[in-house]
């Protein structure tokens, strides 16, 4: 068969994913970069085939600090790198701990694993809107125990103002570390057994088999891992959306903010400017998790 | 001797606080959940932790089954059921069909942009859907305004989308299936007479069920959890679960009860549908994770 | 083969579109829980169906909350698909009818312009047009609880100095906090609360002609220092910095609080959760320089692209029929209509809904401007910031001025894009 022919056949097997992928990814995302060049606002919405171009303006105004859209979405930047910061550290290492206390033998140890799969398979809009309820500050049961310990003397109002990101946060992580766990025990149950021995025969302790055997194996996988997460925080929209409404003030983040930029202040245009900005962003760190992987190929 | 074994006992008593506090962390939102979905309403609205007689407590006050009886009464839910088990259904059904060819194409044949499409399918996955939703609306408004179809608030548009958004991962997971299976099985057909789509029908589709099974419900879950696209893209036809419990707290009341009953009524078949394909489920996301 | 498949294409885009051609004869009517469900979808059902028979033109309703209308209609605006006809705020309606996605309306079919409460009337404008009927009327006066200012031996406040004196009696009396409950940075309709004093002590939103911010003037300093200073001086919980309006109001119905700006919606949750509560009303108070309100309330709109508007005008016109209209206000939702002639049932002569009638004479509305939605969050923001100071105790002198200049400063750059 030539490659010709070749190419053919594939292509018939794979055209109904490649429309869906056409019509749902691609044409979108060069269409909403020339949206991002159009004043389409509140005046022009309902005749946006004839909106006027404007070149980079919508770029301006959404990174100018002088601008009240502008202040605002680099603040949701800012938010959801922060968050990022906190959250994608802190799943890691709960995901880690907990993988190492699963790796060995114990009785009930397949149910327990069950168990702690559950935050990750429970749907956000669950799993987002019980963290809610549990976040109240009259009704909520972080607030009575906080009180119970005398932590605080008064309720504290968590879901608004800025103790909102720290809500978020706590309730992402609680939904995120068994993912990380994961894939962290599947990286470990995939290091040989001979390792260990070896570095015993060698007279390590136990903080040196981690230190020189497990901690190394486990790179690539972390690696990869915490990139993915890198890239997967920019998405961050359910928690927030859910946890805090659909205007959650100064506690936004790009997907929120550009939803409520969008479809309810009717800044189309400056909306798809921010998307634009979002894509390349993640684009780059996709570039980059590739490379990562190619070069674990070669080790 | 003696100190060893008390080394061990300790070591054992302190690895099986840990293995508690985990699941303590685990399950403690779940219990406040399935208590506050027992309360009466008036219960969690007059609670107050500043007053100790009317602290929130785990077990209610007074027990209902009210919430779970009535919990198509305030939000319209078991509509919401409806909806979502049609388009979930929908996009498990065309996410596996489509998926199917396009990885035995991935896993069987050599051709010359292989390795661009995989990255491409890689990389749609990395994107955020803020990314698109924007000019993906309005390409439903153009559809409608020039082809009179219908896209927004429909069953078949939001089974579209949501195939769509299922493909990259489950063709990605269905090809290292498939993988699995030897190659001189479906040359076998082949040399029998079979066209390679025959091959995949007939010869490959019953080895593959197990990778099929878990796609099929990873797509199943995705379209039942989706929250964004649901909010713009969605009306009352089709408001999807995920959407419909945001509705039980409003400006005005705030239905912590019914919310919770509701709660638990929607992971239901997310819970049990995972719990059946666990393992396969699983060690797609790892992969997923790990490998390309 | 090949033509198979056109044929199936084909025959399944027949289907799917002559699906939607059935829609014709039917109007979709969007509208928010104005009443509670248990009375108000009954009573929809009931009209949709008197209707269908006095016209054909059959109704499906469809109840959306608040929070996600907005967001709902400016689809449906984009669209142009969805509802026939819809309730708006009538702060929505500008804002919609600049995207030209609403149809304009002639008011002389329903009665011209003078058959309305003047403020709605102007709500449902845009550059001179109108682009709505004005459905419902609502206004916010000054509940009381008649048990504390008895014992506290004190009369209803005239004048917003007076309430500050009324309020330290009452405080003296019950404790800090107890005087009054206002909304704080948790309420979408903030800006309602300040407008209503900005306006007794002379001040205005924007300049009269809409071009600049005005509402950094003295007067708006001193009314939002005098809004501060409620709960500066004890008057309002420090709580209330960060209360939504529903938790004022909770405040004012469990008993708790003497005084509360509320509308007349807030009586049927009077009724259903505290029946015994010794409440009346008053109007507003005045400021130095009048007496002022402010006008709120729904108005119905067409969308442009509708296939049915004759259906939708017929079905505006059965809704505001003076039966329809007294019986939806009093007996549903518990506002006031819109409609001058309604008032002549009696029962707007009757207690509590004198007061409202009376303050709904004086009441103002909004300027009707495209980029209303990004001056009140502008303003909203800005006012949020200064009660987060209050609550925080970084409250001084300055913090007035300093965030209501930068308020303007962003009124002013959305004003720049009013075209």
């Amino acid at each position: 068969m030539s490659s010709q022919a070749r190419g053919r056949r594939a292509f018939k097997f794979i055209l109904p994913a490649l429309l869906c992928m056409l019509f749902v990814h691609i044409i979108p995302i060069f269409w909403g970069a020339y949206i991002a060049f159009i004043d389409l606002d509140i005046y022009t919405i309902t005749r946006w085939m004839q909106a006027p171009f404007v070149g980079l303006r919508n770029f301006f105004t959404v990174f100018s600090p002088a601008t009240d859209v502008g202040v605002r979405y680099l603040r949701s930047i800012w938010n959801v790198v922060y968050f990022g910061l906190i959250t994608i550290p802190a799943g890691y290492f709960i995901g880690l701990l907990v993988a190492l206390l699963l790796n060995r033998k114990f009785f009930g140890r397949t149910l327990v694993r069950g168990l702690i799969l559950l935050p990750y398979i429970t749907p956000d809009s669950v799993a987002y809107n019980v963290w809610r309820f549990i976040f109240q500050a009259r009704i909520g049961i972080v607030n009575k125990y906080l009180l119970a310990l005398g932590l605080i003397e008064e309720p504290i109002i968590w879901l608004v103002g800025d103790r909102a990101i720290y809500a978020v946060m706590i309730a992402s992580v609680w939904k995120g570390w068994p993912f990380a766990c994961l894939v962290l025990l599947a990286g470990l149950q995939s290091i040989p057994q001979e390792l260990y021995e070896a570095a015993k025969i060698d007279g390590a302790s136990s903080f040196g088999l981690f230190r020189f055997v497990t901690f190394p194996m486990l790179r690539p996988v972390s690696a990869t891992l915490l990139l993915l997460s890198a890239i997967w925080n920019f998405h961050a929209f359910n928690q927030f959306y859910i946890l805090l409404g659909a205007d959650p003030g100064k506690t936004h983040v790009p997907s929120t903010f550009i939803l409520q930029e969008a479809f309810t202040n009717f800044h189309f245009g400056q909306g798809a400017a921010m998307s634009v900005f979002l894509t390349v962003v993640v684009l780059l760190m996709t570039v980059a998790i590739l490379r990562v992987r190619r070069r674990g190929e070669e080790w | 001797m003696v100190r060893r074994t008390f080394w061990a006992i300790l070591g054992r008593i302190l690895f099986g606080l840990a293995v508690f506090l985990v699941l303590a962390g685990v399950l403690i939102p779940y219990l406040w959940m399935v208590s506050g979905s027992f309360k009466t309403t008036l219960e969690i609205q007059s609670a107050d932790v500043l007053k100790p007689e009317l602290s929130p407590r785990w077990f209610p006050r007074k027990f209902t089954w009210e919430n779970y009886l009535r919990v198509n009464r305030t939000v319209r839910m078991l509509d919401y059921f409806r909806n979502s088990i049609i388009i979930s259904v929908g996009t498990m059904v065309f996410s596996v069909g489509i998926s199917l060819f396009a990885a035995y194409a991935l896993s069987r044949f050599t051709f010359s942009w292989k390795r661009m499409y995989t990255l491409a399918v890689l990389s749609t996955q990395m994107f955020p859907g803020i990314s698109f939703l924007i000019p993906y609306f309005m390409m439903f408004v153009l559809i409608k305004h020039y082809l009179g179809l219908p896209m927004q608030n429909t069953y078949w548009g939001m089974i579209f989308t949501y195939t769509s958004f299922a493909l990259p991962f489950s063709i990605l997971m269905l090809r290292n299936f498939l993988d699995s299976i030897p190659r001189e099985i479906d040359e076998q057909a082949q040399i029998d007479g079979c066209t390679p789509a025959g091959a995949l029908l007939r010869v490959i589709l019953p080895l593959a069920k197990p990778g099929i099974a878990a796609v099929g419900i990873y797509s199943f879950i995705m379209a039942w959890n989706e929250v964004l696209f649901a909010t713009v893209l969605t009306g009352r036809e089709t408001k999807t679960v995920a959407l419909g419990l945001l509705e039980y707290i409003t400006a005005q009341q705030a239905r912590w009860a019914g919310m919770m009953a509701a709660c638990i009524l929607v992971s239901i078949p997310v819970l049990v549908l995972f719990s059946l394909m666990q393992r396969y489920i699983i060690e797609g996301l790892v992969a997923g994770a790990t490998k390309g | 083969m090949r033509k198979s498949w056109v044929l199936v294409v084909v025959f399944l885009w027949a289907v799917l579109t002559s699906v939607t051609a059935l829609g014709k004869g039917t109007i979709t009517f969007w509208l928010m829980p104005n009443a509670p469900d248990e009375t108000h979808i009954p009573w929809l059902e009931e009209k949709a169906k008197e209707f269908e028979a006095q016209t054909g033109y059959k109704v499906n309703f469809e109840v959306i909350g608040w929070g996600e209308a907005w967001q709902k209609i400016s689809v449906a605006l984009a669209s142009q698909t969805g509802p026939d006809v819809f309730q708006v705020g009538t702060t929505w309606n500008p804002q919609f009818a600049a995207t030209g996605g609403l149809e304009r309306l002639d008011l002389a079919e329903f009665g011209g312009a003078e058959a309305f409460m003047k403020a709605n009337y102007i709500s449902t404008t845009y550059k001179g047009e109108s682009y709505g009927v004005p459905w419902f009327a609502e206004t916010r006066c000054l509940f009381y609880n008649k048990d504390m200012f008895a014992k506290a031996g004190v009369q209803p406040p005239a004048t917003y100095d007076e309430l500050k004196v009324v309020g330290k009696k009452i405080v003296e009396t019950f404790g800090e906090g107890s005087a009054i409950a206002i909304a704080g940075t948790n309420a979408w309709d903030l800006l309602h609360n300040w407008a209503i004093v900005l306006w007794a002590y002379g001040g205005d939103l924007l300049t009269p002609d809409n071009e600049q911010a005005a509402f950094n003037g003295e007067a708006g300093v001193t009314a939002m220092k005098w809004y501060a200073s409620l709960i500066l001086d004890g008057l309002a919980a420090k709580a209330c910095a960060e209360y939504n309006q529903p938790q004022a109001d909770a405040a004012f119905i469990n008993g708790n609080v003497a005084m509360c700006f509320m509308g007349p919606w807030n009586i049927a949750g009077i009724e259903q959760e505290n029946p015994d509560l010794p409440y009346d009303v008053v109007e507003p108070p005045a400021g130095p320089v009048k007496r002022a309100s402010f006008s709120g309330g729904s108005n119905l709109v067409i969308l442009k692209g509708s296939p049915n508007k004759e259906a939708a005008k017929e079905w505006i016109k059965f809704l505001l029929s003076k039966e329809n209209l007294v019986d939806y206000t009093k007996n549903l939702s518990h506002m006031l209509p819109a409609k001058i002639e309604a008032f002549e049932d009696p029962y707007y002569n009757t207690g509590v809904w004198q007061v409202f009638k009376k303050t709904l004479g004086y009441a103002t509305a909004y300027p009707p401007l495209a980029v209303w939605g990004d001056i009140e969050n502008a303003v909203v923001r800005e006012f949020r910031n200064i009660l987060t100071a209050v609550a925080s105790g970084h409250y001084s002198e300055d913090t007035v001025r300093l965030y209501l200049d930068k308020a303007a400063e962003k009124v002013n750059e959305a004003l720049a894009r009013e075209r």
